[in-house]
């Protein structure tokens, strides 16, 4: 009986042990997140920064390039070794209230990604735009430029930290064609995930 | 058996370990942007006060409306989306028919305005000007201007339209 009382106490041990990791950590905040792989959101995607006025009943558009000071990027860190997934799924509307017709201005989102390790300004200028109709890319966090193909990356082990680079999705889009709407203030999101 | 628990618990304690590791790297992030605009109606114009030409006499002096300063000039208020561009047109030249519509006399525009109620402080508008709405998207026109083609002129009451053309300038 002893010996099965001590069976008890090491068993309740090893529960005790185990349960803390794999506990889950949540962040609230833009920074949606984890140490593996982060998105950072630059702003909102607003299009009265590339037109002031946009009149109801106007039936005109209005379109944010890769160019315009306007476009909002996102910025990607992550393991440089690895592969990434973007999958972008916009609002197909701007909407004020409930939505529906008279409240919902058409709303197309376009991407362009820049993953060769450049600072934020230079990488606009070298970012790849995806043709409209994408929703989803899959990328390597470095693009290498020249010669061949690296070795395969180290494999996580204790101690080994993968070098960390960052890639950026840049989007903008067009809104319109503006037709006999409520005046007011129209908002709709546009959800990225990204995933190695 | 004792030494069967104490391996037990030490592949527990590895695995707890490992599970950490794994735990500790995110595979998947997710963001999202929002996108925004805000649209605004139509630009409004509002008349506040008709122009009162009563004239006593046909000296020149009651001839002429100055926007900027005579009482009689008429008023009108534009509202629209706050500090944004509006191209005001206007045609310079009217017709004002008398009311049985045998004798008409001409009158020549003269608008002027600006973001305040204050008439004096008004600037002249030509007939395809820019200007700018306040903070709280408002602009004030005053109307004036003079008449001519009175040596025919009949006793009675003469109208006319003013036809004012507003504009955002995106």
């Amino acid at each position: 009986m002893h010996i099965m009382s001590r069976r008890g106490w090491v068993l309740a041990l090893t529960l005790l042990t185990a349960s803390p990791v794999v506990a889950q950590r949540i962040n609230f905040g833009i920074y949606t997140t984890s140490q593996g792989l982060s998105a950072t959101v630059s702003g909102n995607l607003n299009f009265n920064a590339k037109q002031p006025i946009i009149a109801s009943n106007s039936n005109t558009s209005v379109t944010i390039t890769l160019n315009d000071d306007a476009c909002q990027w996102i910025e990607i860190t992550g393991d440089a070794t690895r592969d990434i997934t973007i999958t972008i799924t916009p609002d197909p509307y701007l909407t004020i209230g409930a939505g529906g017709p008279g409240n919902q201005i058409p709303f197309t989102c376009q991407f362009a990604y820049s993953n060769l390790g450049s600072t934020l300004s230079a990488a606009k200028g070298v970012a790849v735009q995806i043709p409209g109709g994408f929703t989803s890319i899959t990328l390597p966090m470095l693009r290498r430029t020249s010669g061949v193909p690296a070795p395969p990356p180290t494999p996580a082990h204790g101690g080994y930290t993968p070098p960390s680079i960052k890639a950026y999705l840049f989007l903008y889009g067009t809104l319109g064609p503006v037709g006999n709407v409520s005046a007011g203030y129209y908002t709709g999101t546009v959800n990225v995930s990204v995933q190695y | 058996m004792t030494r069967f628990f104490k391996y037990l618990l030490a592949i527990s304690v590895v695995t707890g370990s490992f599970a950490q590791a794994q735990s500790g790297r995110s595979n998947r992030a997710v963001a999202t942007i929002t996108a925004s605009a805000t649209v605004v109606g139509n630009v409004d114009l509002i008349v506040m006060k008709d122009m009162d030409y009563e004239l006593s006499s046909l000296s020149p002096a009651d001839l002429t409306v100055n926007p900027q300063n005579d009482s009689r000039a008429g008023q009108m208020k534009i509202i629209g989306s706050p500090n944004s561009l509006v191209r005001v047109t206007f045609e310079r030249q009217s017709i004002l028919r008398h009311e049985s519509g045998g004798s008409q006399l001409y009158f020549a525009y003269n608008l002027s305005g600006g973001p305040d109620l204050i008439q004096r402080e008004s600037i002249l508008l030509t007939q395809n000007n820019q200007i700018r709405l306040s903070d709280q998207g408002v602009y004030y026109l005053w109307v004036g201007g003079r008449l001519s083609g009175i040596e025919n002129i009949v006793p009675g009451n003469y109208y006319m339209e003013l036809s004012i053309e507003l504009e955002y300038i995106l």
